[in-house]
Order: structure tokens, then sequence, then C-alpha cells
């Protein structure tokens, strides 16, 4: 099973999300946000506004809305590790998108849906991973 | 515009082609496709090793081959390059090789693609492009969060490009399906197609979902294999056995994406910019388009770049395909090979094998009414990359 390892670019990421929070890239400089990373590559290390190498790690307010998304029915569940997964694009407030599991029934997913994360250790182990629910339904609650 | 796109346009020609043994074909290295599809081409075309100053290798998932050029007892090359664009090498490398022949920096140059990630199941074992596999270091950092969440490989993330294209335009699945029954069709007049049995929109909504909405028939496969190109001047071309197919124009498009609010994945793609582009070296516009070979990773690659180069409406690539335009009986020819999706999976070379095949006149019952313009692309990635070719058994259009 595939795990979420931290490495040496990304200890501030994994760090906010043991404390479950949420970090992506800021540019401490012109203040702009940046994703994350991308299908297959890592953190940028430079800020992609200003070209400034002032690029780091800073806390999310951990909202946004889903952009896509889809679901692996034989994907173990990073809940129960039972056959399926749900995952997602998500838009955070602050612009960017990150990949993330949803805690959200295929059935009440449509485009645009307001969710909030939370940090998932999976069954499977490894590092906490960004998960989202639906932001109007108390926490807790699937 | 620039005249001298215009003045390249033309000058070169793909005049070889070798085609492996391909599929499920154990036994053998990527090395052993490789030598063995350079041979097949350069007897295609009455050529021999001494004859090639040049050689551009791309490879898949299976290592490289560079052992290629001493095994074939080549010498003195002026060019010897590897390759990647991901999916969309197959263009980015004709495209190289011709610039080369066209400036006069080389004058024969072979172009080969090899790959050989499937392993015989009786020695365990399956193709994957999901990291950590036999041999393989686990991903870390961001791309092992990725994978971790359920997203492992481009299954999962083509899946998440079609539905945004399915909630912004209303494509549906059995649009998406209606490219590979179209695709299946034209396979059955392909000797070497893998899936020839033709199929329906019932068996492509019945075809277990591997990531939603994908079903397993919008899926292409994985095969083992080699096809190689010979790529020379239009001068030299006409003195050789088989027809030229003249490489009129070419471009490539890769849109870079954000991932942040104004990202238009999965809405749109380098095909916009890299289709224009080439068509404008090649003096063509979309309507002169005869045929055209479009790299099927997925059923919704081919229906968001034949409406990115413009075949159709932006968000019109699904009901263009329900249409019943890509198949045999349809207004535009499209994997007249059964493509990736029925045919065989050799990353960009299988829609450039057969634009080469049917710009010969050379497909038989599968051979399109009209080859004057035959537009090939090439994706790699997550649509991260595309390019694209233009070719033609006329020199000049």
């Amino acid at each position: 099973m595939p795990t979420a390892r931290r490495d040496q670019r990304t200890t501030g990421y994994f760090d906010a999300l043991a404390e479950g929070r949420l970090a992506i890239l800021r540019c401490r400089g012109c203040q702009i946000w940046s994703p994350p990373g991308g299908f297959f590559s890592n953190p940028m290390i430079r800020c992609p506004g200003c070209g400034s190498a002032d690029i780091g790690w800073e806390l999310t307010q951990g909202t946004g809305r889903i952009v896509t998304w889809t679901h692996d029915p034989t994907f173990p569940s990073i809940v129960d590790g039972s056959p399926g997964q749900t995952s997602a694009l998500v838009e955070l407030a602050e612009g960017p998108w990150v990949f993330a599991a949803l805690l959200i029934e295929p059935e009440q997913i449509v485009q645009g849906l307001p969710v909030f994360v939370e940090a998932v250790t999976p069954a499977a182990g490894g590092e906490s991973v960004p998960a989202f629910r639906t932001a109007d339904l108390p926490k807790g609650e699937r | 515009m620039s005249t001298l796109e215009r003045e390249i346009s033309g000058l070169t020609a793909i005049v070889g082609l070798g085609i492996t043994d391909v599929g499920k074909v154990y036994g053998r290295t990527v090395s052993d496709f490789a030598v063995d599809a350079v041979q097949k081409a350069l007897s295609d075309c009455g050529l021999t090793p001494s004859d090639v100053d040049g050689i551009v290798t791309s490879y898949g998932m299976s290592g490289s081959f560079a052992d290629v050029s001493a095994s074939l007892g080549m010498r003195d090359l002026r060019l010897n390059v590897n390759m990647s664009a991901a999916g969309a090498t197959a263009s980015a490398a004709i495209q190289y090789a011709a610039s080369a022949v066209a400036a006069g920096t080389a004058s024969c140059v072979v172009y080969v693609h090899a790959d050989a990630p499937l392993v015989d199941p009786a020695a365990r074992s399956s193709a994957s492009y999901t990291s950590g596999g036999p041999g393989q270091a686990p991903a870390t950092g961001m791309r092992s969060v990725r994978e971790a969440v359920g997203q492992t490989g481009p299954n999962a993330l083509y899946a998440m490009a079609a539905r945004r294209h399915m909630d912004r335009y209303g494509t549906t699945s059995e649009q998406l399906g209606a490219v590979a029954v179209s695709q299946r069709e034209w396979a059955a007049g392909n000797p070497i197609a893998r899936f020839r049995e033709p199929i329906t929109i019932e068996d492509h909504q019945q075809s277990r979902i591997v990531c939603d909405p994908l079903h397993l028939l919008d899926c292409c496969m994985v095969s083992n294999g080699g096809i190689a190109f010979i790529v020379t001047s239009a001068e030299r071309a006409k003195d050789l056995p088989q027809p030229p197919v003249y490489v009129l124009g070419w471009g490539q498009g890769h849109p870079v994406y954000s991932m942040t609010a104004d990202c238009e994945f999965g809405l749109r793609t380098g095909a916009v910019q890299s289709g224009a582009t080439a068509m404008r070296m090649a003096g063509v516009s979309i309507d002169d388009v005869d045929q055209a070979q479009i790299y099927d990773c997925y059923t919704f690659t081919v229906a968001i770049t034949l409406e990115d180069y413009g075949f159709c409406a932006k968000g019109e690539g699904g009901p263009f395909a329900a249409s019943g335009a890509l198949g045999p009986m349809g207004s535009l020819p499209t994997n007249t090979g059964g493509g990736q999706l029925s045919g065989y999976y050799l990353w960009g070379t299988t829609p450039l094998s057969e634009a080469v095949i049917q710009g010969r006149g050379q497909g038989g019952s599968r051979q399109a009414a009209r080859n004057n313009v035959i537009m090939v692309s090439g994706n790699g990635g997550i649509l991260d990359y595309h390019g694209t070719l233009i070719l033609s058994p006329h020199r000049k259009f």
C-alpha cells in the first residue's frame, strides 16, 4: 500500500498535518499562496509570482471547495482499509489546489461543495494525510 | 508570420517504419525490441545502419537501451539523443529529427521507441505506473500524499480531468464510450490489434469502474514492443522504395497547469496551441484535415484533443464522438488502427505509426477514404505535454 512519507522538502507540511492543520506554500515577500505540489512534482522552490526563494510552509484556514473528484472502488479506505476510497482536488480558500481524500459519500459530492480539512492517519500507516468533510456537517459525522 | 516555418514544411519525410511483435510478448528485453524495430525500419526502406547518421531514442517504463546504436554497428553519429516529453515524445522526436535533417546537421535519422513493462504472468507481477513497484523506491513527499489518498496513478488523475469536463460541459460517460466503440470498429481491420471483437456502448457501460467516472473500456492497455521510424530529406525520399510520408507541420503546447484557482486542468489542453502552430506551418486549416490519429491513453483524451484542435466546438468532443464521426463511416476517421485503446500501446508511436501506414495508403481494409492531410497528436503526463504532427503523402499542401 502506498503511504505518505516525509522527505527533506516536506517536513513543514507533515509537521502541520501532525497537528491537524493543512499547510501550503506561501511567499514571504509577495504573500502569494502556491500549491504544495503538482501531479508528479515536488514543492516549488521559488515563488511563481515574484521569483523569490523566500517561500515556505504556512498554515491555511483548512476550508475549500471540491474542484473535481474520483472514486477508486478497489483502493483500501484510509479509514478502515475496506475497499473503496474517494478523493479529490480541492481548491482551498487561499486559491491553490490540493490532492486529498474525501470522507463524503459519492452520492453527496457535487462540484463546488464546501469542505473542511482534517488530518487522518491512514489505516495503512505512514504520515497523516489531508481528508475533507462537507463543511455543513458537524465534525465526526458521516 | 515567419516564412521560415513554411520553407521547412515538406522538406523532410518519414520513409521507413518498423514495428516489432507488440502486446503480450515476453522473454525479450527493451533492447531486443529496439534493435528489432530499427532493423525492420531500415529493411522497410532499403537502407543499412551505415546510412544512418542520427538516432533519437525514447523508452517507456523499462529503462534505457543505450546499447542499440553499437549493437547495430552504427558509427560516427551526428545526432544521438534520448528524449522525454512523456506521451508526447514521439511527436517531439520526429520534430527534432526533421529539424536536424532540414538544417542539414544530419541526413538520415532513426527514431526508436521501445518498452517492455509487461512481465510474463507465469513470472508474476504486472505493469504499473504507481511508484514503489518491484525494484522502485517508494514515493516520498507530496507525491506520496497523492498516492496515499488513493490517486495512485494516471487512472485517478485522468478520471478527475474527465469529471471536471463532464461537470462543465455536460459530457457523459456514454459519449466517451462512443470513442471506444468507434476505435474498436477500426481495430477489426488491423491484424496486429490486440482487441478486435466489436463492442457496444452497453459493453462500455457494463465494464467495471476503474476510477469513477472511467470504466475499464475508457482505458488503454499496456504493451511490450518497439517501433522505429526513419526520417530523411524529401529529395532522398524520392529514391527510396516506400511512398514518402512528408512532414508538413509540427507544434507543441504545454500548459504548465498552475494548480490554483484559474487552472484549466480537464477543460483545456496544450492541443490548442500545438495544433494551431502545426497547422500554420503546414499551411492547412482544420477543415483540410482528412483523418486524425490521436493519442488515446483514455477515451476522454481523444474527446478533449479533438475539441482543442477545433474539429468541433469547445466542450462538444463528447457529442462529436457520439455522432459516430470518428468511426469507419464517420466524417473524421480517427485512430484507424484501433489506437491504444484497442490496438497496442507504445506511447505516441501508436498514432504516429498508423499515420505513416495511412499516409502510404497501406491500411488495407482499414484504409481511410482520404489521407491528404493527417493530424497526429501526442499527449503526456496528465495532459501536461502535447505535440502535433501534420503528415501527408504530398510534399506541399
